[in-house]
């Protein structure tokens, strides 16, 4: 019940942010020097006719409150606008998209997870060794580089030198394997896995190091817990000892973590798409910028915010229902 | 500034002159005890010291009022080039490799870019934009969050609520994304390098208000602060020379952290093409010249990231070292 009831708390307190996502981006997209018609049409030569037109069409001679209002109540209803130019709407566009953003994200989160999680409990148990002190450094690294680098970096090394791997584009394991040439699903399988190797270690490099370094204090703190030593004096095998008693305890601000850095992550496939030219949200907002398609940048950055307030919740939501000493009761 | 006014009111008094010396003293003793943190240190001073050196040098002309245009001390010493001519067809050679390969030479010692200038000059011109960006953006952040923060934390109730909600706000939106909106719709489609540092300013500015807040509220329940209430003294006053003074040191050590974080942010944002605009010598920027030579000069990719790799690592290892020396309980 306290459960449902803190669920029911945390949308309820989302809603607010959520309003003030559509708010920042309608003012940023709407308050700027020069109207959206203009900035769209910019370079080219058009009389007054024409913009006039185009504002009635997409309403923009109206007052700005009116205009969100409008805007807001047919976002409430599951619609983000038309591309002005690329004369489709919005949802379609994303809807399109997705997949391959998605895709990266979560298997960079994977990566990550996969990676950092024992190298933090190896470098906690063995600390201030060689293995510590080495993945120490990894960890420096990570935070200290460009994704887009090391995305830049592995296909100089293992594309271009070595052609292992390509260097650019995603294999979608949704579609049929007819559609690529390939001879069935393993070799799909097989490709999907090749194209996504380099994009994924570029986005995930960023995670791995943040999440190995909370592991490692974690776990130590955790290994210095009062329970740990009571374990010990019972002579509980060591092994049994991490994994049933200090492993259980250090994971639980990795949760949070993860939830709050999806907002890095999301802003890294970005240039990761780039880089390793994937047709995902990333390269599809860079694509609207560019052409200043300004209902497209509204959704894009809406739907991008909203993702992460959800993020957020279930994170927060499932710390909760994991950890027994969290009070429902309480916010922040 | 109220920040340094306050901090000068705080220390009038000479028993408290003192201690706030030898508080820094001994911060600042304890960071050289530290050996990465030392050489963070060494990193940041030198990258601080090229950078303004190459400011004072490019900016030249405009200092004597034009008196001595387009020239460069950098060119009298005999390993600089003037940081942005392009030399006059049949004289530079283009995309030469670094001094240690085969076909390169001393004069060259990091090889030219594609248009015959030199690499390594660019690489040092190039450390100015990244780190006054880091610093200056991270300073609007520091103080406008500062001043949220405080003003939020101290007050508590509806102000706080409001303001937390506008927190949350921003911070729901990836922060690469949210700058490239604000760079390109504020700039009115023409980015420039002082709407990205506007940008990621005001993008951080929630992070640093939630850090003072939090700072705050702790600070808020102490015994002086009950005492300046009781006799008189008005909230703005306490806020100013009770409040931001004492929760001070938590949100330097993450300013220090932040300039890695901008600088890599901003990093992206040239690569990008959002940042620093051509032939201005910036990394991320020259980053995004390099990514179309990845497959005739290998080099022109790698120089400049790990310029980026190295100040950034400078700067967390200096910021680790301090966070050490100011917070012994996560000292390990």
């Amino acid at each position: 019940m306290g459960l449902l009831r803190y669920t029911a708390g945390r949308v309820v307190q989302a809603i607010p942010v959520l309003i003030g996502i559509t708010v920042i981006t309608f003012i940023l997209a709407n308050l700027a020097p020069g109207d959206p018609v203009r900035l769209m049409l910019q370079g080219q030569e058009v009389n007054q006719e024409v913009i006039a037109r185009i504002e009635r069409q997409y309403g923009l001679h109206r007052p700005l409150h009116e205009r969100y209002l409008t805007y807001m109540s047919n976002v409430l209803q599951g619609d983000l606008g038309h591309s002005i130019h690329r004369d489709r709407p919005v949802t379609a566009l994303l809807a399109q998209r997705a997949g391959p953003t998605l895709m990266l994200v979560l298997s960079a989160y994977a990566f990550a997870l996969a990676t950092a999680i024992p190298l933090g409990i190896i470098a906690a148990t063995r600390r201030n060794e060689p293995t510590d002190h080495v993945s120490r450094i990894v960890a420096l690294i990570g935070v200290s580089t460009p994704s887009f680098w090391i995305g830049i970096v592995l296909i100089l090394i293992f594309a271009i030198q070595l052609g292992w791997l390509p260097s650019s584009g995603l294999v979608y394991p949704w579609r049929s394997p007819d559609q690529y040439g390939y001879s069935g699903y393993p070799e799909l399988a097989y490709q999907t896995i090749r194209h996504l190797l380099l994009p994924m270690i570029a986005l995930g490099t960023l995670q791995m190091a943040t999440l190995m370094r909370v592991e490692r204090t974690q776990m130590i703190e955790s290994l210095q817990g009062e329970y740990v030593k009571l374990a010990r004096a019972y002579g509980v095998p060591e092994r049994t000892i991490l994994r049933k008693h200090a492993f259980q305890v250090a994971q639980l601000p990795i949760i949070t973590i993860i939830g709050l850095n999806l907002s890095t992550a999301l802003g890294g496939a970005v240039l990761t798409e780039y880089v390793f030219n994937i047709n995902g949200i990333g390269r599809l907002f860079l694509e609207a910028i560019q052409s200043l398609d300004y209902q497209l940048i509204m959704g894009i950055t809406i739907v991008i915010g909203t993702m992460f307030v959800v993020g957020v919740i279930i994170t927060d939501i499932s710390y909760a229902y994991i950890d027994p000493r969290v009070t429902y009761g309480e916010h922040d | 500034m109220a920040l340094g006014e306050a901090q000068m009111d705080e220390s009038s008094g000479p028993s408290e002159d003192v201690e706030a010396e030898y508080g820094w003293r001994y911060t600042f003793s304890k960071v050289m005890e530290d050996t990465t943190a030392r050489w963070g240190l060494y990193v940041v001073a030198l990258v601080l010291l090229i950078s303004t050196y190459t400011f004072i040098d490019s900016n030249l002309s405009q200092l004597t009022f034009g008196a001595i245009s387009d020239f460069t001390f950098a060119e009298t010493l005999p390993i600089f080039d003037h940081p942005e001519r392009i030399p006059p067809p049949g004289e530079g050679e283009e995309n030469m490799p670094p001094a240690f390969h085969a076909d390169g030479s001393l004069s060259n010692p990091l090889g030219t870019d594609p248009s015959g200038r030199d690499y390594f000059t660019r690489i040092v011109y190039g450390a100015q934009v990244s780190v006054s960006v880091g610093i200056v953006s991270t300073l609007i952040g520091f103080v406008g969050g500062t001043i949220i923060g405080a003003v939020s934390g101290f007050y508590g109730g509806r102000i706080d609520d409001v303001l937390m909600r506008m927190v949350e706000t921003v911070y729901a939106i990836p922060p690469l994304i949210l700058i490239i909106v604000f760079t390109v719709f504020v700039s009115g489609g023409s980015p420039d390098i002082t709407y990205a540092i506007l940008g990621v300013g005001i993008t951080f500015i929630p992070v640093f208000a939630r850090i003072i807040r939090s700072e705050v509220l702790s600070v808020r329940e102490m015994d002086y602060i009950e005492a300046a209430k009781a006799s008189g003294v008005k909230n703005r006053n306490i806020i100013r020379r009770h409040v931001i003074p004492n929760s001070f040191a938590p949100v330097l050590v993450y300013a220090t952290l932040q300039i890695g974080v901008t600088i890599l942010i901003v990093a992206g944002l040239s690569f990008l093409g959002y940042g620093a605009q051509p032939p201005t010598p910036d990394w991320g920027q020259m980053l995004n010249t390099s990514h179309g030579y990845m497959h005739s000069n290998v080099w022109l990719s790698i120089w400049p990231g790990l310029a980026i790799l190295v100040t950034i690592m400078g700067f967390n290892l200096f910021g680790d070292g301090l966070q050490d020396a100011l917070d012994p309980r996560i000292n390990d």
